[in-house]
Parts: C-alpha cells; structure tokens; sequence
C-alpha cells in the first residue's frame, strides 16, 4: 500500500514531463499520451518492487525505448506508403495522402495564443534536433538527471550523452540566440 | 547570452511549458497514472460488466422460457385435418379464388380465431 501510493506521488511527479517530452519527439498529442500510459504500466508493473531511487532513470529508459519503438514503426510506414507513392506516380495516379496530409506538428492559432513566443520558439527548435540530443538535452538539463542516469536511460555511454547534449545545445543557441 | 544564462532561460521556459496543459490532457494523464497503479480494478470492471452482459442473456432467456411454458404454442391444424376446412366443406360454400374475398382469405389465415367463431356459432346454436 506504501508503496503504491509512493509509485503513486512519484507518477505524478513525472507525468506532465513525460507527456512534453513524448509530445516533442512524436509531434502529436494522442502518440504522446499512449507512450507515457505504456510507460507507466510497464514501470509499476516490471519494476513497481524496486528500489525508489531507481524508477526515475528506470522510467525514463522505458519513456525513451517507447519513444524509438514509435519512430521505428514510422519510418517503416513511411517506407511503405513512399514506395506505393513511388509506385502510383510512375502511373500518373494521385498524390499520397501521407505527403499531403496536415503536419501534426504544426501549431494552431488557439495554441499559438496559449504558448508564449519563447516557448513556441525552444519547443519548435527542440523538436527539430535528431531524437538523441532531443533526449540528451531534455533529461539533463530539464529533468536534471546527472549524465549517468541519462546514459542508462538512453542505453549509451557516458559519452556519447557528452556529445549529444553538447550538440543539441550549440544547435539551440545558434537557432534561438538572435530571437531570443 | 552566455551558456548558463541560456540554459536558465531554456529551463524557466520549459517549465512554463509543463504548466501549460489543458484539463482534459491532465485528466487522460491522471486516468493512465490510475491504470497502471489500479490494474485489478480496470480488469475487474472489464469483468463485471461481461458478468453483468451475461447475467442478463440469462435473465432474457428465463424469461423468454418461461413465458414459452406457459403459453404453449397450439399445434396448427394442417390443411384437410382442421376444422376450417371441414367447416367449409359442410357449409357447401364453393371455395374459389374469385367466391373469396381477401377479407376471408385473411381471416382464413387465422386459423385459431376462425375455430374459436365456429365454436361460438355451435355454442349459440345449442
């Protein structure tokens, strides 16, 4: 019971995190919202027992493997409908509707009111970073992981987390220092 | 800017962020959170009402076998062993398509009713 309401306080800690980061690497609200309730479940589930120190890098690995499973799936459909898109051009027949469809990441008037410049702006930026600095740069600097714990979370060394986080931030500075 | 004056505003700006959910967001976040916390519960509420789906095929179906034996279904008469026919033959009424209307054809399609007339028509005469 403890520890659940423990799980419980430590969820609700993370949940409104999760959704951003989900919501800036898929680019839409319900892709987002699935991956943080599968990560939920398979933290209380795999590793509700655990020592509480563990869940946060442990829940942010679960985040970060839904997060790439849901870009792999992607690209094969991408690779699936670019084919048939191939295919139907060469027979002069209609545009994919995937290419034509509306980009998800595009922001509304209603949201573009809701969002300050600022935030518009460092949202859009991190969202156009490869998924690695995405995730480096988000769990260090704005989770406050240490590189250790972000190196788990992210399956990759030390390193390599140096390297993204050091890139994603000259590629934010660049882009948004001028506007800022 | 410098980097750690960026990284400050990058975070002052992230936070801001976080806080700007809508309701319903927040409240898909907190049903997930309740999910995975909760299990047993979500099953169980799958559970109950497939439980409750099939109590009520039973109660249907009690119902309707009830009604059933309690309201026999009467064994129609076959054409040439009813009482229609022999009450047609015995009144020498000839039974042509064009001496029936569609009234009578109806009516003789109530078989039941037409044997409960006769039987009040004998009653009435006796």
């Amino acid at each position: 019971m403890e520890k659940r309401k423990a799980l419980d306080q430590f969820l609700l800690s993370v949940q409104k995190r999760a959704y951003h980061m989900a919501r800036i690497a898929t680019g839409n609200d319900e892709d987002a919202l699935d991956i943080v309730q599968d990560t939920m479940i398979k933290l209380v589930q795999k590793y509700g027992e655990n020592n509480e120190d563990e869940w946060k890098p442990l829940f942010y690995r679960i985040l970060q493997s839904r997060i790439y499973d849901f870009h792999r799936r992607n690209t094969v459909k991408k690779k699936i409908f670019s084919w048939f898109s191939l295919s139907k051009n060469d027979e002069g027949e209609d545009e994919d509707p995937i290419q034509t469809a509306p980009d998800t990441r595009e922001i509304t008037p209603e949201k573009k009111l809701q969002l300050s410049q600022a935030t518009d702006q460092l949202t859009q930026a991190v969202s156009q970073l490869p998924l690695r600095q995405q995730q480096a740069f988000l769990m260090r600097m704005w989770e406050g992981m240490s590189t250790a714990e972000t190196a788990s979370a992210m399956d990759v060394t030390e390193g390599s987390v140096k390297t993204h986080y050091s890139r994603a931030l000259t590629a934010l500075r660049n882009q948004l220092e001028g506007h800022w | 800017m410098n980097e750690n004056e960026f990284l400050d505003k990058t975070k002052i700006t992230l936070n801001q962020y976080e806080n700007e959910l809508d309701a319903k967001t927040l409240a898909r976040l907190n049903e997930a959170r309740y999910r995975a916390l909760h299990p047993e519960e979500v099953e169980s509420r799958g559970r109950s009402w497939f439980a409750w789906g099939g109590a009520g095929s039973l109660a249907t179906a009690s119902i309707v076998a009830a009604f059933w034996l309690m309201n026999p279904v009467s064994s129609l008469n076959v054409p040439g062993d009813n009482v229609v026919e022999e009450y047609v033959n015995a009144s020498e009424i000839p039974l042509t398509e064009e001496a029936i209307s569609d009234e009578d054809i109806a009516m003789l399609d109530n078989v039941e009713f037409v044997a409960w007339l006769m039987e009040q028509e004998e009653i009435n005469a006796g």
